[in-house]
């Protein structure tokens, strides 16, 4: 599974308590504008990416503009991500 | 003194000192009251007259900040609407009020120019009027006569029927609350205050109005920073913030996201903390004077068409303050009542029905008769108290506390949500037979919105869809975090009705409770 399917994966299980639609979610969706993830969401996903994805965002990374859809948050990560794997 | 004779004090006195701070922009008094007064004259310039209601569609920034005062100068009413609103809700509120007047920042897109126009809702740049208007004329204090009945400001909340309903505030009420909040906090002109609230919620009465009345500095915290705690914190210490005014939930905010961080963002400035409009999670009670270690806390009660009626003040060791936190005593310009259903009051202990009345009090609704003239509607006062369907009682402390609602009315993130909207809009979806949405208490959040929906037969749904679908036709903060299916019947009272109760249970055990 690459980078931005297991970050659709973890936002149909944690936000839409859904792993049938992981497929469905634009990755380009605001995920902010459509409901499904807050501020204390956005926290949640950065605490998945540090523990799960063992990547480090920094505190001033965490803007809404780099975490707002899935394409974003692969973006944001793709440096680091592209390290590890 | 109504809120404009503050600005001209403030202005006279201390021309030079900084009103507003928003990022790297600073605008003092004396820029504050001539950019206003610039868009002022420009609103007159295109007939606007006194009395009218004019909408500002901006985010928080320095120029909504100045169109407020414009309009007020223009001994106008503003009724704040968030861009980020659906469009069923602006609306709405256009038609509430009789827009005739939009104050807008610079430029819309084209596709939300049009469905303005076609609202015949005249919109007004306020950044070209600074441009284009080069006179201004030398404040003038409040004109003799100047009515405290006037309308100030219409704050929308939540309405029974989808339609949201516009608290009109006067220029009477908005000076009771400031002198209240100078002489309960001491305010002063070294003080910053922060501005965390959008525009639309009346906890921004206190770091608009008040702030210019002590002639201090209010800091205006951007979309963007409430949604980052790092950058709050380093917003609040940069900018030298002394009281710090917010929900719960940006409170709770700090606090998780120090234990993400393990780094506290220690705000040492601040002096006094203040947070309204939900329950405190007891977590960010214990949490908070890490954060904030020089500071006093301070739980504040109220309702937009009343402002803020209690406070309860913590004890310096926080652990020591009452779980859930009491809403406190109330406040001196305030009356109360606590009472049954044949509407005697009810004894210390005994939970009740609280009314309340004051000078801070809305004069009533924005509605429209039927010849479509505006009226003000105060069927929701008996007495001219009134009634806040929240059920409390006064215990042996002497506090009051709060134990639930009489009506489907919640709080989640700060926002009054009335459950029965969002069942309407999920009704008119038209994809389900049976439709029931309820709350779960939340640590965090103080609700969670759960929607228990029985599809039409053959239809499939997906959370994704829904969400979707909701995020068009609810405000952001209503859209149910989470949705059930169920392929049976849902289960129904004596009376026939669905049985919220047993749809919560339901619900609990479909998610493995």
């Amino acid at each position: 599974m690459n980078t931005q399917q297991r970050i659709s994966q973890y936002i149909a299980k944690e936000f839409l308590q859904d792993e049938g639609s992981v497929s469905e979610i634009p990755e380009d969706l605001n995920l902010l504008d459509a409901g499904i993830v807050d501020s204390l969401g956005l926290l949640r996903i950065v605490a998945f990416l540090e523990e799960e994805m063992q990547v480090v965002i920094e505190p001033e990374d965490m803007i809404p503009e780099n975490l707002k859809s899935i394409h974003a948050i692969t973006h944001l990560i793709s440096p680091q991500s592209a390290e590890v794997s | 003194m109504m809120v404009l004779d503050y600005l001209n004090l403030a202005a006279e006195a201390t021309p030079d000192k900084t009103a507003i701070i928003c990022g790297e922009q600073r605008l003092s008094y004396k820029q504050l009251d001539q950019l206003s007064e610039k868009i002022s004259i420009g609103l007159k310039n295109l007939g606007v007259v006194p009395g009218e209601k004019i909408a500002i569609y901006m985010d928080k920034s320095l120029l909504a900040v100045i169109s407020i005062y414009a309009i007020l100068k223009t001994e106008c009413c503003y009724v704040p609407i968030s861009p980020d609103s659906p469009w069923s809700r602006v609306t709405g509120i256009l038609n509430n009020c009789v827009i005739q007047h939009l104050l807008i920042d610079d430029q819309l897109n084209h596709e939300t120019q049009t469905l303005f126009h076609n609202a015949k809702v005249n919109t007004v740049s306020a950044r070209q009027l600074l441009e284009t208007i080069n006179t201004t004329r030398q404040s003038v204090l409040t004109r003799p006569g100047a009515n405290g009945t006037d309308p100030a400001a219409i704050l929308h909340t939540s309405g029974s029927t989808g339609v949201p309903k516009g608290a009109v505030i006067t220029q009477k009420n908005l000076a009771v609350f400031v002198s209240w909040a100078i002489s309960a906090f001491d305010l002063d002109a070294d003080d910053r205050l922060l501005s965390h609230a959008p525009l639309q919620f009346d906890l921004s009465f206190f770091d608009l109005f008040a702030a210019v009345a002590a002639s201090a500095t209010v800091v205006l915290a951007t979309p963007a920073d409430t949604v980052n705690a790092s950058r709050m914190a380093q917003l609040v210490n940069d900018t030298g913030v002394t009281i710090w005014q917010s929900v719960p939930s940006a409170l709770t905010l700090q606090v998780v996201s120090n234990s993400t961080y393990k780094q506290p963002e220690i705000m040492p400035n601040v002096r006094c903390v203040l947070f309204a409009g939900e329950r405190m999670p007891r977590q960010t009670v214990l949490n908070i004077p890490t954060l904030f270690p020089n500071a006093d806390f301070y739980n504040i009660y109220g309702c937009t068409e009343t402002n803020n009626t209690f406070m309860y003040q913590l004890p310096a060791d926080v652990s020591k303050a009452p779980d859930p936190l009491p809403l406190g005593k109330v406040l001196p310009h305030i009356q109360h009542r606590i009472v049954d259903e044949y509407g005697v009051n009810v004894s210390p202990g005994t939970k009740g029905h609280l009314l309340v009345a004051g000078e801070t009090m809305m004069i009533g609704y924005i509605g429209l008769d039927e010849a479509g003239i505006s009226i003000y509607n105060n069927s929701n006062c008996i007495n001219g108290f009134y009634q806040t369907n929240d059920i409390v009682s006064v215990e042996n402390d002497g506090n009051v506390y709060f134990h639930g609602r009489l009506d489907n009315v919640i709080k989640s993130n700060g926002y009054r949500i009335n459950l029965m909207e969002i069942e309407d809009q999920l009704w008119q979806s038209g994809k389900f037979v049976e439709v029931a949405v309820l709350c779960e208490a939340d640590d965090l959040i103080g609700n969670r919105i759960i929607a228990v929906l029985r599809p039409e037969s053959e239809h499939t749904c997906s959370v994704l869809d829904l969400k979707i679908y909701c995020a068009q036709t609810l405000p952001k903060y209503a859209i149910p975090h989470s949705f059930y299916f169920s392929s049976t019947v849902l289960p129904k009272s004596s009376t026939g009705k669905i049985d919220k109760h047993q749809v919560a249970q339901l619900w609990q055990s479909a998610v493995g409770y």
